[in-house]
């Protein structure tokens, strides 16, 4: 069982309905039976307004309710916004339609303390956080995230689950810095399948702080799976990485 | 299957579980790799990357699968030298790393060189993503309209671009004697995807191996949705072509 963790939509040329089917067969082929969409988190730039989010929203929504038993649906925030609208948006995506989390990009650094009162509903509502991260040194974007801020935010709300993506893009500082906070995961995302990486996360972090992600349409499931089936670790460990942490992280209950 | 973009040595920003070349070679063979052509890491950081370019060929000696590419710094006066040894017909040059410009007198000499002996050249545009650079080491990309234009000025000499970007691949692939390794080339469903825009002649299967785990090259092509001559192509007509293998 591959559960694919990190996967946004539409992107690039992919911006028709029609082609999340073309990405289902693909996840299939390699043996994928869930793919979790964060969001088509690039739609009307970084700092999205609210009618912006609720539309991305209406998407994930939309192509969920099509595809029940493959796609995972995530609220998409931008922190910037009111509270009450975010309480409000979470309560339409994750009560009423069943998302598994919240996904935040790159409109708010995650230090910030607008991001307080999602993070307690997130708690509340016992669902896990997707905020993107990355060590970038050709110059970070003016609100981005890096893991050090990560573990700032983990720190403030140690009973919220946290998924930190792009585990190349974070690299084996971004590792340390999250490598004490034991709510915060990391997801295998991001740039080419670097080598070493995969083992370098399961000895730092275990590998039950492991998950899976391609970041396809991006990417491509072939080569962002072969950074799993490459490393040298465990088949067990391996297992792990490749679904059943996301499944006990998500409570997600087998087909 | 041939791969054309393996290296081998020392690198200060990772660390690699194919330290040996008998490690190396098994690694490969595991992968479903029968031959590879690799070059020195420590050449692209050493003043005289010739000195690593002899290491590497002792080291392969034991192993005639893989089969050394000399790297060549154009600015250095051996350079003449390092492409009449070299027992393969190519070269690898690393224009981001050794400070040149590709479109310069010393590359146009090597360039007028290899054309004379039929040898092809080897472009690394990048080793690593940029943007995960060392912040104090950050290496620019060798240009893509460079390339192009350093490729129209030789057309009798074949370029092998290595480590390019998808869209990068496309761009570069509509120079006549343009080619490029697949290590970096990555989109969803990629050969099949990258095949709708650049010929299959024109595409070789490269890993970038030890600096990317060499499963995510391998997944591409097995997983690829094309014919089996098609395939064949990409994982080793092509190369043999190119670069004249027995």
């Amino acid at each position: 069982m591959i559960i694919d963790a990190h996967i946004h939509y539409p992107f690039a040329e992919y911006t028709e309905m029609k082609d999340i089917c073309e990405v289902i067969r693909l996840a299939k082929k390699f043996g994928v039976s869930k793919l979790f969409l964060l969001g088509d988190v690039f739609r009307h730039g970084h700092f999205q307004n609210e009618e912006q989010i609720k539309e991305i929203n209406d998407l994930t929504i939309e192509l969920v309710r099509k595809h029940p038993d493959f796609l995972v649906g995530f609220c998409y925030l931008n922190p910037s916004n009111s509270p009450d609208f975010m309480i409000e948006e979470i309560e339409r995506c994750v009560i009423k339609n069943g998302f598994k989390g919240l996904k935040f990009e790159l409109s708010l650094n995650c230090r910030s303390k607008k991001l307080d009162a999602v993070m307690r509903k997130a708690g509340e509502l016992d669902c896990a956080v997707f905020q993107h991260s990355w060590y970038r040194s050709t110059g970070r974007y003016n609100e981005e995230s890096t893991p050090a801020d990560i573990a700032d935010l983990a720190s403030r709300f140690p009973d919220v689950k946290i998924i930190m993506p792009h585990l190349s893009g974070c690299g084996l500082r971004g590792m340390l810095d999250i490598a004490g906070h034991k709510n915060v995961y990391v997801d295998s995302s991001g740039s080419q399948p670097v080598a070493g990486m995969v083992e370098y996360a399961v000895k730092t972090l275990g590998a039950d702080r492991v998950l899976y992600g391609s970041d396809v349409p991006g990417r491509d499931f072939s080569a962002q799976l072969g950074r799993i089936y490459g490393a040298e670790i465990s088949e067990k460990d391996k297992a792990k990485i490749l679904g059943l942490n996301a499944m006990k992280i998500f409570n997600l209950k087998q087909a | 299957m041939i791969d054309i973009n393996v290296s081998f040595g020392s690198w200060p920003f990772q660390r690699f579980a194919e330290n040996t070349p008998a490690k190396l070679s098994r690694h490969l063979k595991h992968e479903g790799i029968s031959h590879a052509l690799v070059s020195s890491i420590d050449a692209i950081f050493y003043p005289d990357p010739d000195v690593y370019n002899r290491l590497l060929v002792e080291s392969l000696k034991p192993f005639p699968e893989l089969l050394p590419v000399f790297t060549v710094n154009p600015i250095l006066s051996n350079w003449e030298k390092i492409v009449d040894s070299s027992k393969i017909k190519a070269v690898k040059i690393y224009p981001g790393y050794h400070n040149y410009p590709l479109l310069s007198d010393q590359v146009y000499l090597l360039a007028d060189k290899l054309v004379e002996n039929k040898m092809a050249l080897m472009i690394q545009m990048r080793v690593e993503d940029e943007r995960s650079h060392h912040p104090l080491c950050q290496i620019p990309p060798v240009p893509v309209a460079d390339i192009i234009k350093f490729a129209k000025k030789y057309p009798l000499l074949p370029v092998i671009c290595l480590c390019p970007y998808f869209a990068e691949a496309i761009e570069l692939t509509a120079a006549a004697n343009v080619y490029v390794d697949i290590s970096y080339v990555e989109t969803l469903n990629t050969i099949a995807r990258t095949l709708r825009d650049v010929p299959a002649e024109k595409i070789l299967f490269g890993s970038h191996t030890p600096f990317l785990y060499t499963r995510g090259a391998t997944m591409k092509t097995e997983y690829a949705e094309i014919d089996k001559t098609t395939l064949k192509m990409i994982t080793g007509t092509n190369a043999r072509k190119i670069f004249k293998l027995k």
